[in-house]
C-alpha cells in the first residue's frame, strides 16, 4: 500500500493506493446494507474478534486464488447499537 | 476529480546485450552503447536529443470522474525512435529511423476502470547483421523494434469513505479499532435512518 498525491496540477488529492485497498473494495461489494465483511488478515488480527460468519472463500478481481472473509452478524451491530 | 497518469517504455543498448559478432563495430568504436537511462525521466525529448535511448513508447491518459462514476476520458502520447549515430574516426553519420504508425485500439471502459493500450516502434536506421539458419547464414536487415504498454487508471472509492487505521503512524489493534469504526458507523446510521432507508456497507482489510 502507498499513500500518493493523484490528479492534475488543478486539483490534487492525497490518497492510498495498493492492494489493500482494493481488496476492501472488493469485500465491500459483498457486504449487504448494515453488514460489515472483513478480510481474513485483518479477523486474524483481532484480539477480540466478535461473532462472525465465515464466507466461503470466493474469487475476486485481480486475485488468482479464492479469498476467505468474515461477515459480522446482525447481533453484533445491535450489540454495538446498544452499547452505543 | 480527473485523474491523470502516463507510462513510458526505453530501449537502449547496455553493453551487456550485445554479445558475438555483433559486438565488433560497438567495440571498434563505429557504433555505441547506450548509457542506462535515468531513474526518473524529467524531458524525454531532452535524451531523445541526446541520442540516449533507441526508442521510446510514452503513453499519457486521463479518466475524469464524477460522483462515483467515470463520465470522460482520453489518451496522448507517442512513440519515439530516435536516430543510429555510426563514427568512424572523426566522421559521423546519422541515420534516421522509420517509425510505424502508432496503434492506440480504443480504450476499454468498465464502471471501475479504463485501460489504455499503446504499442510504437519502427525499424533502425541502420541494417544490423543477424543469424538466420540458412546460407549465407547471416542477414542485413534493419532491426523492426516495439513495445505494447498498457495503462489502466481505477476509479475504486468513488463515492465512499476511506479511512485509515495504524498508517502511517503505528496503531496498537489498529485492526480492532477500524472495526469498532465501522459498528459505531452501523450504529449511528441507525439512529438516523428510521425509516431503514439507505444504509452502509463497510469492509477492512489489512496489509
Amino acid at each position: 500500500m502507498a499513500a500518493a498525491l493523484l490528479g492534475s496540477e488543478e486539483h490534487l488529492e492525497y490518497t492510498l493506493v495498493g492492494d489493500t485497498v482494493n481488496l476492501s473494495q472488493r469485500l465491500q461489494q459483498w457486504a449487504e446494507p448494515g453488514e460489515t465483511v472483513l478480510s481474513e488478515t485483518t479477523y486474524g488480527s483481532l484480539s477480540d474478534p466478535p461473532p462472525a460468519e465465515a464466507l466461503p472463500p470466493a474469487l475476486v478481481k485481480g486475485r488468482r486464488t479464492p479469498v476467505p472473509a468474515w461477515r459480522l452478524s446482525a447481533a453484533t451491530v445491535t450489540t454495538a447499537t446498544s452499547a452505543a | 476529480m480527473r485523474t491523470e497518469a502516463a507510462v513510458t517504455s526505453i530501449s537502449w543498448v547496455p553493453s551487456e546485450a550485445v554479445t558475438g559478432a555483433t559486438k565488433l563495430p560497438f567495440e571498434s568504436g563505429i557504433a555505441h552503447y547506450d548509457e542506462p537511462p535515468p531513474d526518473v525521466i524529467e524531458d524525454l525529448a531532452e535524451l531523445r536529443e541526446g541520442d540516449r535511448f533507441r526508442f521510446a513508447n510514452h503513453l499519457q491518459a486521463w479518466t475524469e470522474v464524477k460522483d462515483g462514476r467515470i463520465v470522460d476520458y482520453g489518451q496522448a502520447g507517442e512513440g519515439l525512435i530516435g536516430s543510429t549515430t555510426l563514427r568512424l574516426g572523426r566522421r559521423r553519420a546519422v541515420f534516421q529511423a522509420v517509425p510505424l504508425p502508432d496503434l492506440q485500439p480504443p480504450p476499454v471502459v468498465t464502471a471501475e476502470k479504463v485501460t489504455f493500450v499503446q504499442t510504437a516502434g519502427g525499424r533502425t536506421g541502420v541494417p544490423a547483421p543477424r543469424r538466420v539458419r540458412r546460407a549465407p547464414f547471416v542477414q542485413f536487415s534493419a532491426p523492426l523494434a516495439w513495445t505494447t504498454v498498457a495503462l489502466e487508471i481505477q476509479q475504486f472509492v468513488g463515492d465512499a469513505v476511506m479511512a485509515v487505521f495504524g498508517a502511517p503512524v503505528p496503531m496498537d489493534d489498529h485492526a480492532g479499532k477500524a472495526v469498532e469504526a465501522a459498528l459505531a458507523m452501523h450504529a449511528a446510521q441507525g439512529k438516523s435512518t428510521s425509516d431503514g432507508g439507505t444504509r452502509a456497507c463497510l469492509s477492512s482489510s489489512s496489509g
